[in-house]
């Protein structure tokens, strides 16, 4: 098999290749490290390669292969994760030249099950500074460029994991989505991207940006390789209080491309927002995709949908200066500005300000749960335009003109503040070529629905097979 | 609005819409931030941007509302008697 077609096989294809000895583990790193040799130069996806240590794993995988010691679908299956998730003897830069040394001493728990899974990790990937920003921009390790359009934004912060995987460099990735970071990234660069609900992933070692916001999980290439990664990493941990108990279902189970009676509903606010006219038409076609497929669309209403961003951003603010606090105060000169900025503007906020902004945070959630008794998903754009140049700092979407970290995390904060599920799927692209994607939330725990709705609506279309002319 | 509301409201960030340069420094020094840094200029002009849109929330009626991050004792803290009795 070529070798560039080796790189863009999705894992549900590559593992049973591998499980039937078809194709070794190794010729499989073998071909996305040269793959990465190739594009790493225009796209900067990673911080740190750790190329033999992914060569070594792959013949060990290899090893236990032929020995009958198949572990599962991500046996020998190669992945690369943002570089928050703390691997065991590789520097954790959490994309700052202050960490540029950092060694963690223990593996992430999330790291520990991907490891247990049989996972090859090719390195660790770029990211805007500690997480904090949306487009993928970074002074310390260099931006990271867009694989349908290198001129353009990944888009942030898990932009190195976007770009990785979009390209064939890697066939999985994991990323973290505190205000659009997972699902942003997604969108712009063509990928599935779920953030899954608060608590259903565990955050042990991952460095934190917004406690209560940050929410770790998968992009891919297909949403049936994001359930395989849902699979292998959801679960209770009690080393982060936070995760859930509930049981863990098997999510590729949920693929049954059958949309049949699903109730989705589609906020007339995320289309009274400002959005790019050819985003609305590509949004507006993926959902009259959905009802023919048997979906019952109707429109509804979501009042607070317009204060989540003014909510979420008063909590990440406070929290993440909270964290950064005597970092930002001693070192400050050394974050890029945007992101000292926005880290020290967090000391200006009242404790009165955070209290109330949690007390709406109550209010938001209510009503979000009471319109998801009316509807299963809720469906919309997953930004309002497409990947904008690298360095802006204003777009003009429609007829207004806006910051470009207001416009990319316009319909993403909801589902922070709540911590409610939600995924971007490829829906389309614009005339330049850029990808477009659709946004599908749901309740806590609805996971399942989820990947249902958005494996069934990417099987009745061709974007996911799509690829960047790299 | 009711009184309760009233004076949750009366509580603007520190900086407030009447925020000027000096009261500004003031406050970044007690946050610990070198005031004398001529990057606070820059900061004193982000701020004058961001916050303001930040106060959407106080449109909001949140009387009787109780904040989404609540604080539970832990359990083995609690009398038998203070778990039977419930609530």
């Amino acid at each position: 098999m070529d070798k560039t077609e080796i790189c863009y096989l999705p894992a549900s294809q590559l593992s049973g290749l591998i499980q039937r000895k078809e194709i070794s583990p190794v010729e499989v790193v073998e071909a996305q490290l040269a793959r990465i040799e190739a594009t790493e130069p225009t796209l900067n996806s990673f911080i740190t390669l750790t190329s033999e240590q992914a060569l070594a794993d792959a013949k060990t995988a290899e090893e236990e292969i032929q020995a009958g010691k198949y572990r599962g679908p991500l046996h020998g299956i190669p992945i690369t994760l943002k570089d928050l998730y703390y691997v065991k003897g590789i520097r954790n830069t959490s994309g700052s030249r202050i960490f540029h040394d950092f060694v963690p001493d223990f593996d992430s728990t999330l790291v520990t099950k991907l490891k247990d899974a049989g996972t090859i990790i090719l390195g660790k990937t770029n990211t805007h500074q500690f997480a904090y920003g949306i487009t993928g921009e970074n002074p310390d390790y260099g931006d990271m460029h867009n694989p349908w359009n290198p001129e353009r934004i990944t888009g942030g912060s898990s932009g190195g994991s976007a770009s990785s995987v979009a390209s064939g460099q890697s066939t999985l990735t994991m990323g973290s989505d505190t205000g659009g970071s997972i699902r942003v990234p997604s969108s712009l660069c063509g990928l599935a991207g779920l953030k899954p609900t608060y608590g259903r992933l565990s955050r042990y070692g991952l460095t934190a940006l917004s406690w209560s916001q940050d929410h770790p999980g998968p992009l891919a290439r297909t949403v049936a390789d994001c359930a395989l990664l849902m699979n292998a990493t959801a679960g209770h941990d009690p080393k982060d209080p936070a995760t859930s108990l509930a049981p863990v279902p098997d999510y590729t189970a949920a693929l049954t491309g059958d949309l049949k009676g699903l109730r989705v509903g589609v906020p007339k606010e995320f289309f009274e927002a400002p959005l790019d006219p050819e985003v609305e038409r590509a949004v507006r076609r993926a959902i009259d995709v959905l009802e023919e497929m048997g979906a019952l669309v109707k429109e509804v209403a979501w009042p607070m949908y317009r204060y989540a961003t003014p909510i979420a951003t008063v909590i990440q603010m406070a929290e993440a200066t909270s964290y950064h606090a005597d970092l930002v105060r001693n070192r400050g000169s050394e974050y890029a500005t945007p992101v000292r900025l926005l880290l020290e503007a967090g000391f200006f906020l009242s404790a009165p300000q955070l209290n109330r902004a949690q007390q709406a945070r109550t209010l938001f959630v209510n009503q979000s749960l009471e319109l998801l008794e009316d509807v299963d998903v809720l469906a919309g754009p997953m930004t309002p335009i497409t990947a904008h140049t690298i360095g802006a700092t204003e777009v003009t979407v429609g007829t207004t003109t806006m910051t470009t970290r207001a416009a990319l995390t316009q319909y993403t904060r909801p589902y922070n503040l709540s911590g409610f599920p939600a995924i971007s799927v490829p829906c389309g692209f614009s005339e330049e070529g850029l990808p477009i994607g659709l946004q599908l939330g749901a309740r806590p725990f609805a996971e399942e629905t989820l990947l249902r709705a958005a494996h069934a609506y990417e099987q009745a279309t061709e974007r996911h097979k799509m690829r960047p002319a790299l | 609005m009711s009184p309760e509301s009233s004076l949750e409201s009366s509580h603007e960030s520190w900086l407030g819409p009447e925020g000027n340069w000096d009261s500004f420094l003031s406050m970044a020094r007690e946050a610990g931030l070198d005031a004398d840094d001529a990057h606070m200029r820059e900061l004193y002009d982000y701020i004058r941007v961001i916050l303001p849109g930040l106060r959407a929330v106080d449109e909001l009626d949140l009387t009787g509302v109780d904040p989404a991050m609540l604080y539970f004792p832990p359990k083995e803290l609690l009398s038998q008697d203070t778990l039977e009795a419930g609530p």
